[in-house]
């Protein structure tokens, strides 16, 4: 698909880096990071897996965690498009929002309670009904355009971007809001070490000696508008969505296909009719053994000398938010001409054919990638275009 | 862009396929089942369907069943796009996630069950079994999941991002849902509509915008989601509904199928059999309890 | 039922090879790839399994890996462990 370019007026994001897009930018770039254990809630496993954690973020009761990342992140979007809220409903507006645990039925209290017998108190699945997040942001801002929820793991937050990029160009509406937004939970965090995939220690991305991934929680949205009601704004484009690829693997369940022909194709797809050169790739980069390797080689072979970072050294895994809180990292590095280094990278791995940036390191060019490889075999990928100065 | 439906499959507590679903069209079934996914051994041989839990079981079936039924088993469906929708997700297999952990402590979690409890299982396993390689989108929203899957599905062909597209839905009544769907009727909050059984089952269309060589059921001129005030349905033609006020002129597909936020499904398989038996263009329109609503308007062929 | 037996069990149990009776594995066959051709999902529940069944916390895969060579590997990495 080679849409036309979507502008991106305003974005909004929160994670471990920080509560805001720029605080984000600036911590990763004087090289911080501080994954720990989790401290809102506690298990019994012998290693203390690291998290990135937003310890002082909290939810209103009436809401699932992951809505009320989400609704942070979207004021900072729409403030930053000099959007004013009350006058969204005004206009053809949706939302498109990717997530994995803030749609699932899954509270462990009730659940136990349920299982001993008891009749538990429904409040909690009452708050997941409340909470879906496409949902969340309609009710909020009014919005009554097209509004999704997509969960296709870890690559949700790349294909609500995209996707939501094409209902723009097909002229479904004129503003989406798009994104990605997931909670840190217990059910989670035990699932990823049960998998063996979470790392002992700071993850390592593309390096050598990795040992797996650190989950996070974030939200980012990004605000796409038609061309036609930017104009009538007067608002500035800090990026463009150029292009959208998506592939599945057919391959496995968990396991990326080794062979990596599904990522290239997406890649390929993305990259459409774009010629010049790809100024950097913010690679999806979980740090496990498998997916960096994919990764590594297929980079090597399909943009060899681009430069690509992981920035989950700085976030950890946000899963359904790491699209789009990855999109987001890339349009400010598109702006700032620069990316930061690869937090976590010391040890080049021989077996990937690439490298990731050492240091901060300057860009050359205006395009840049942003990809995600998910469970389930899917692929997606983001081609952005730097935007207008300010 | 002319996109056509040339295939359905369903399956649920009328039974399985068009065959079973015809039936009840004519006359309603007396009582509401189970759901049986048994017939996908049919199709795929079990040791290849020992990943698949219950809730992707019916979802897989339903989708054989509908490339099936298009005569398209047989074709090469590397390009094959998949869309699917669940309300609830695989709440049988998330329960058994948690009861992993309540029986054994954190230690005994099942990566197993973990990995089955993810909303994009069904769409994994389709798109393995089937070496789908295309796009892949789930979507999850309650009683709008159907309609903004389809409203995606449709976009990917009439953008010629794909040609094909596999879509459908599934939801399940699991100890779980069927424990909330009790407890919610105990408090006169129902799930669904008041005195509504708790449904389950998947129902599944291949959707082309190529020229097929195979007669469509019909064409699926549009599908759109939105908050506020729905469309309003054309005078006198067919319109299949879910949800919204009781006295809104259509027919309700409730005692067929049972209710489940996938329901609205059943309403696309039930309307693409009505239309191609010359009922004339059909409204499909899904109202949530939340304002929102999804119609699509499918033709004759 | 010895422990060959119950791994069996388990096995055919836990991974759901539904298709499988005891009786039809075989010993020394290989468990992943080849023989009963299981994968890396079954590998880390097979770990799980270890844990849940028999109390034995592996430390790493690597750990695991002359364990899961076959039926009677499994077995005596089983009674190693335990008269340890």
């Amino acid at each position: 698909m080679t849409p036309g370019a979507v502008p991106i007026s305003g974005i909004g994001c929160i994670c471990a880096a920080g509560t805001a897009l720029e605080a984000c930018m600036a911590a990763m770039f004087r090289g911080e990071r501080a994954p720990a254990p989790p401290r809102r809630f506690s298990t019994s496993h012998a290693i203390r897996y690291p998290v990135f954690e937003l310890p002082d973020f909290q939810e209103p009761p009436e809401l699932l965690r992951t809505a009320a990342l989400l609704l942070h992140a979207a004021r900072e979007a729409l403030a930053d498009a000099g959007l004013d809220p009350e006058r969204l409903a005004g206009l053809r507006a949706g939302a498109c929002i990717g997530t994995t645990v803030g749609s699932a039925m899954n509270d462990e209290a009730f659940c136990r309670a349920f299982r001993a017998g008891a009749n538990p108190d429904l409040g909690p699945m009452d708050r997941i009904l409340r909470s879906n997040p496409a949902a969340v942001l309609a009710r909020t801002f009014g919005l009554t355009g097209p509004c999704q929820t997509i969960v296709n793991a870890c690559s949700s937050g790349t294909d609500a971007v995209g996707l939501g990029a094409s209902w723009i160009e097909a002229g479904l509406c004129d503003l989406v809001l798009a994104g990605g937004a997931d909670q840190l939970g217990r059910i989670t965090y035990n699932g990823f070490i049960s998998m063996r995939i979470s790392a002992p220690g700071p993850c390592r991305p593309f390096d050598r000696d990795r040992e797996g991934l650190n989950l996070g929680e974030g939200a980012a949205v990004l605000v796409l508008e038609s061309p036609a009601l930017r104009r009538r704004r007067g608002a500035r484009a800090r990026s463009f969505v150029l292009g959208y690829g998506s592939s599945c693997d057919a391959y496995h369940p968990t396991a990326p296909s080794p062979d990596g022909a599904g990522l290239e194709r997406a890649i390929r797809e993305a990259l459409g009719a774009i010629r010049g050169p790809v100024a950097f790739v913010n690679a999806h980069g979980t740090a496990t053994p498998d997916n960096d390797r994919v990764e590594g080689q297929v980079l090597a072979r399909t943009l060899p000398g681009v430069p690509f970072l992981s920035t989950k050294g700085y976030t950890g895994h946000t899963l359904g938010a790491a699209g789009a809180i990855e999109a987001a990292f890339t349009v400010a590095c598109l702006e700032r001409g620069q990316i930061p280094a690869c937090a976590g990278f010391a040890t080049a791995d021989p077996g990937l054919g690439a490298e990731p940036v050492r240091e901060p390191t300057a860009l050359r060019g205006t395009v840049a990638l942003s990809q995600s490889l998910a469970f389930g075999g899917n692929n997606a990928v983001l081609a952005l275009g730097l935007g207008e100065r300010p | 862009m002319r996109i056509t439906a040339q295939g359905v499959g369903v399956v649920g507590g009328f039974g399985c396929g068009v065959g079973d679903l015809a039936k009840a069209l004519a006359a309603a079934p007396a009582a509401l089942l189970r759901a049986d996914p048994g017939p996908l051994d049919r199709f795929v041989p079990r040791r290849e369907l020992r990943r698949l839990d219950r809730f992707s079981r019916m979802a897989a079936l339903a989708a054989h069943l509908a490339l099936e039924d298009a005569g398209a088993l047989g074709d090469d469906q590397t390009r094959l796009g998949v869309v699917v929708a669940s309300g609830y997700g695989a709440t049988g297999t998330t329960l058994a996630m948690i009861d992993s952990i309540i029986e054994g402590g954190d230690a005994c979690t099942s990566p197993i069950h973990f990995a089955g409890s993810l909303h994009n299982a069904p769409a994994a396993h389709l798109s393995i079994l089937l070496g789908a390689k295309g796009p892949s989108l789930t979507v999850s929203q309650f009683q709008l999941s159907v309609g903004s899957a389809l409203m995606a599905a449709r976009l990917w062909l009439d953008q010629g991002r794909v040609d094909r597209v596999l879509f459908g839905a599934v939801d399940e009544c699991s100890e779980l849902t069927a424990h909330l769907w009790a407890r919610r009727a105990e408090l006169e909050r129902p799930l669904g509509p008041a005195g509504a059984p708790c449904g389950e089952g998947a129902a599944f269309l291949l959707l082309s915008s190529r020229a097929e060589a195979a007669v469509p059921y019909c064409t699926l001129d549009q599908a759109a989601i939105g908050r506020g005030p729905a469309p309003a349905l054309p005078a006198g033609g067919l319109a299949l509904l879910c949800g919204g006020p009781a006295d809104l002129p259509g027919r309700r597909l409730l005692s067929l199928v049972g209710w489940m936020p996938a329901a609205p499904a059943f309403d696309l398989a039930a309307a693409a059999l009505l239309v191609r038996q010359g009922a004339g263009p059909a409204t499909c329109l899904a109202l949530t309890d939340d304002g929102e609503y999804a119609l699509a308007r499918l033709g004759p062929a | 039922m010895d422990l060959k037996e119950k791994l069996k069990t388990i096995l055919i149990a836990e991974l759901n090879l539904e298709d499988l009776r005891p009786e039809d594995i075989v010993d020394a066959d290989p468990l992943f790839v080849e023989g009963l051709g299981l994968d890396s999902l079954d590998a880390v529940e097979l770990v799980m399994l270890l844990q849940k069944h028999f109390g034995i916390e592996l430390k790493s895969m690597e750990e695991g890996r002359p364990a899961f060579a076959s039926v009677n590997a499994l077995a005596a990495f089983i009674e190693a462990r335990q008269q340890a």
